[in-house]
């Protein structure tokens, strides 16, 4: 089906980008090993729809897609709360490293107003 | 022990002459400035007549501010601190930057101060004895309600019922910004928030470590420069927001 032949190319492409930066340092190993996961686990569920339906089934929910939209959303979600955090973490370090550099300009400063 | 038996006599001679300053050179201004370029130098030059030492921390602003507050310094060099934020920042992260650098420079008791002269100059010292005479460790100068225009009023109002609701501390304005800090109390203060937040980030401190509390009432100066910065319902939304998220860290 082309749709299955969509997905895989899309996949390969992703994981090679994906590599690609992983080799020149710009993600670290973690990111790139959830990465390849994520595309992996999309491949198997393209290439076998059934295997969907059993998930649905052990989780209690009637149609295969609907189970990987769900978690789709609720991964989702978690990566935006992840990305919250991180940001603002970031923002305080911004905020420090501002701050720092203030006061050392400052106390250079009145250093060489004392002389 | 005799320091502070001298910052008390220092009181009472300040008692005579309403005036002039406690002259108590541990005493700094802390004063947060974002483009404040209209109001800061006048600001300044009548500050530093009444022998305060003051920590003016530039946040990043895109206007003379820097300037202006350089070339007042220049001529008050012993009295005058300048610090810059090369990125703007928030009066809570500029407000903790001046500071830390008062503390540096030895302050005893850390007086901030608004940059766009809402606050009345005399009120320093209300906030200032409060903390010399040891009645207090923070002491916040409110703004009568009855002097701010409604959407101010409206604003301040939901602040302190945020900051009742969040932080369980009920006090008169939760965004007052001419407080007083014995300096002692401030490396124990935990302020994340960069913005406005902060002030009630403050109070919540004051709460979460015991400190005494004393509000004095202050008068507000409002002008058009006064009302166009300040809490108002955007503001108000905003750090209800940060709030909210801080429960949840």
């Amino acid at each position: 089906m082309l749709y299955q032949i969509l997905v895989i190319i899309v996949a390969i492409i992703a994981i090679a980008i994906a590599f690609r930066s992983f080799k020149n340092t710009r993600v670290s190993l973690t990111t790139f090993i959830l990465w390849v996961i994520l595309w992996l686990v999309l491949i198997v569920f393209t290439v076998l729809p059934e295997s969907s339906a059993i998930l649905a089934n052990i989780f209690g929910i009637q149609r295969g897609l609907d189970v990987l939209i769900i978690f789709a959303l609720i991964g989702a979600y978690y990566l935006i709360f992840r990305l919250f955090i991180k940001l603002e973490k970031i923002q305080q370090n911004l905020t420090e490293l501002v701050r720092f550099i203030a006061i050392e300009n400052e106390k250079e400063d009145s250093l060489n107003d004392d002389d | 022990m005799s320091s502070s038996k001298n910052n008390i006599e220092i009181a009472n001679n300040s008692k005579n002459n309403n005036l002039l300053s406690t002259g108590d050179k541990s005493v700094f201004l802390v004063i947060p400035a974002y483009n404040e370029e209209n109001a800061l130098g006048n600001l300044l030059e009548n500050l530093v007549r009444f022998d305060y030492k003051i920590v003016v921390v530039d946040d990043g602003s895109k206007d003379e501010t820097y300037l202006i507050a350089k070339s007042i310094k220049e001529k008050f060099q012993n009295n005058i601190f300048l610090c810059k934020h090369l990125i703007n920042r928030g009066v809570g992260a500029a407000t903790k930057t001046g500071m830390e650098d008062a503390l540096i420079h030895g302050a005893k008791y850390i007086i901030t101060f608004d940059a766009d002269g809402q606050h009345a100059i005399e009120d320093i010292e209300k906030v200032t004895k409060a903390l010399i005479e040891n009645r207090a460790d923070v002491v916040i100068g409110s703004r009568p309600f009855k002097d701010m225009p409604f959407s101010k009023r409206v604003a301040n109002m939901i602040m302190n019922f945020i900051t009742l609701l969040f932080y369980k501390v009920a006090v008169k304005d939760s965004q007052s910004g001419l407080r007083g800090y014995d300096a002692l109390v401030i490396p124990k203060l935990n302020i994340h928030s960069d913005g406005y937040g902060a002030l009630s980030e403050f109070t919540r401190e004051i709460k979460k470590n015991n400190l005494k509390l004393e509000e004095v009432e202050i008068t507000t100066i409002y002008t058009p420069e006064t009302q166009a910065k300040g809490t108002n319902a955007i503001v108000g939304f905003k750090i209800f927001v940060k709030m909210v998220r801080d429960i949840f860290r």
